[in-house]
């Protein structure tokens, strides 16, 4: 199956509401209210020798018993996908806080070298690149022979490409200390997590 | 499954298991109940469904774990519908046996009347009560004999089990601990329909709650005559369900599922609220036990009116039967016994003659006080007194009494183990 991960952390949110609803305001004040079932002796027919009554009885004690270790355990599945559908919002919210944050890092390094960028947000680490900044290390090396063709000086940046396994917490985002600049034209910078 | 033993219902006499179909108020309990659970189950699993129906359109199942959860909650959703449907089928499967119980109950009211009515006559026979006797016995024992063949055709089926692959540490952690179990209460609801906040573990934590008790408080049989036959000699599908295996060996292996001995807490532990339900529960053995042939045990006999020729003043029939041998007439206001053959008609023969029914009679309780209608006046002087509790309230309350209290003195004799005597 092809992967894709396509989620409103929001609608994650409400799914565990509901599920939460569900549980504290429909099953335990129902269950609540007919406890007497899962508590009371079963009785139709006890003053009667009946060994087929005894039996019915028995059955009956046997069928509630069973329906009651079951809904011990659908009370608990209910329980553990309001905590693990959570805990997915949480993990996809805070991937793409990881996300910005990356390109955020990026965005600081490449300020002022390359046409149409933005500074940085003042959030980020470390005082924001202005037009006076001092030119590049000169140690910054051209791309080499090989390397893919660079885009003009006028295009966007490629996209960057995210491929992230949506369990996975990842890794933060690695950036290289030196990036290799030129003038007019830099490579798309390529992020790869997990 | 087959029933672990199979009575002898020849060990039930009319008045027996006249008191054994009697209506119990809270054997339908379980049928609302059963039928709410399965409404409630049936309604969270609908809202859950429409909880992950919305879902899916803003979380692609083509992700993993979106795959997983939708997985986790549809299965759950599909567990909650078919317990539904079994608490639904549970509460429809208690209303069939319930039925056959009232059916049964319609059957023996009216022998149990004439039963009642017979002895009434002044000029009825040991002969023609012991005739109708057996043909009422019969009667009775048919219709028992009825419902438990149109019973033994049922069967209440559990739910299937549910065993997610994923489950909290905790919730396995809490089974079977039984110091969890919740003292009983009451089994209505002092606090009526008032929503009463329970602590989350009764109903949540699997183990908090063991199987309801099997109520087990049967009519007591007659004396020396055993209540069951084999489960095995009886029954053609026993062999299926154990086969030889005798009717306490099941039994006993029932009761071990079970823990009987502390669903009805102490009456005198305040903890508990004072159950007032049904008193004994089952600890173990094979069936109803055989009641003991010992002096004055309760025999089948039938009651004998304030005009019978035979007990003039009231009294009862003895029905033939082990430890009282032909049986006899026993005289209220003497509290003497005539063994049979007993005259047809005319006084009670008081005597000690020997025999199964004297010994029987040695141990009737002995009367308590004097007989209505002979008080003896303590005066300082002049003649004995001449107004009699008859003479106050009338012959027709003097009569009344008489009878209630003829009615109270069978009831002692012949059903002890009623609160109350026949009406």
């Amino acid at each position: 199956m092809d992967r894709e991960i396509r989620v409103d952390p929001a609608a994650l949110r409400d799914f565990t509401k509901d599920l939460t609803s569900i549980l504290n305001d429909v099953l335990q004040p129902g269950l609540e209210r007919q406890k007497y079932l899962f508590t009371d002796p079963v009785t139709f027919g006890e003053h009667n020798p009946s060994g087929e009554l005894f039996q019915r009885r028995t059955e009956t004690s046997d069928a509630i018993l069973a329906g009651h270790e079951n809904l011990s355990k659908q009370i608990a599945s209910f329980q553990f996908l309001i905590e693990a559908v959570g805990k997915i919002a949480d993990g996809y919210q805070s991937a793409d806080a990881l996300s910005e944050g990356a390109l955020q890092t990026v965005l600081q390094r490449t300020a002022g070298v390359v046409p149409g960028i933005n500074t940085p947000a003042a959030a980020s680490t470390g005082p924001a690149p202005s037009a006076d900044s001092p030119p590049p290390p000169a140690d910054v090396t051209p791309p080499a022979a090989g390397d893919p063709p660079t885009p003009s000086a006028g295009d966007p940046p490629a996209d960057p490409v995210v491929t992230q396994d949506p369990v996975v917490e990842p890794e933060p985002v690695s950036v290289p200390e030196s990036v290799p600049l030129d003038n007019d034209s830099m490579e798309p910078v390529k992020v790869v997590e997990g | 499954m087959a029933a672990p033993w199979q009575v002898n219902w020849q060990a039930y006499d009319v008045p027996r298991i006249a008191e054994a179909v009697q209506p119990d108020p809270h054997e339908r309990d379980i049928i609302p109940a059963a039928t709410a659970v399965g409404d409630l189950l049936a309604h969270a699993a609908d809202l859950l469904l429409r909880a992950v129906g919305k879902l899916e359109k803003s979380w692609s199942d083509k992700s993993d774990a979106a795959a997983e959860t939708y997985a986790i909650a549809r299965a759950l959703a599909a567990s909650l519908k078919g317990d539904s449907e079994t608490y639904h089928q549970l509460a429809a499967d208690v209303g069939r046996v319930v039925d056959q119980i009232d059916l049964a109950r319609r059957d023996v009211e009216p022998v149990l009347q004439d039963w009642l009515l017979l002895g009434q006559s002044a000029t009825a026979t040991t002969t023609s009560l012991t005739t109708a006797a057996q043909e009422l016995n019969r009667r009775a024992r048919g219709a028992m004999g009825r419902m438990d063949k149109a019973v033994s055709q049922m069967q209440v089926n559990r739910p299937t089990a549910y065993s997610p692959k994923i489950l909290p540490v905790s919730v396995e952690s809490d089974h079977g601990r039984k110091d969890d179990r919740p003292r009983r209460e009451p089994r209505t609801d002092p606090e009526g329909s008032r929503h009463v906040p329970l602590p989350r573990a009764v109903i949540v934590a699997a183990g908090a709650v063991l199987a309801p008790a099997v109520g087990w408080a049967p009519t007591p049989g007659l004396p020396g005559v055993s209540t069951t036959v084999s489960s095995s000699a009886y029954s053609p599908s026993a062999a299926s369900s154990g086969g030889n295996r005798s009717a306490a060996e099941v039994l006993n292996e029932r009761a071990s599922a079970h823990v009987y001995d502390h669903a009805y807490a102490s009456a005198d532990d305040s903890s508990s609220g004072g159950y007032d339900g049904p008193g004994p529960t089952l600890t173990g053995g094979g069936g109803p036990p055989m009641t003991p042939m010992t002096p004055g045990a309760p025999v089948s006999m039938m009651p004998l009116g304030m005009n019978s020729g035979m007990a003039p003043g009231g009294g009862a029939l003895v029905l033939p039967g082990p430890g009282v041998g032909g049986g006899g007439v026993l005289r209220k206001a003497t509290m003497s016994w005539s063994a049979t053959p007993a005259p047809q008609t005319g006084t009670v023969i008081d005597g000690t003659r020997g025999g199964q029914l004297a010994d029987w009679a040695a141990g009737l309780p002995k009367p308590t006080a004097q007989p209505v209608g002979t008080p003896t006046w303590q005066v300082a002087r002049g003649g004995p007194g001449v107004i009699g509790p008859g003479s106050v309230l009338g012959p027709g309350a003097r009569q009344a009494e008489d009878e209630r209290s003829l009615k109270k003195w069978y009831a002692e004799l012949a059903t002890p183990w009623r609160e109350s005597g026949p009406s």
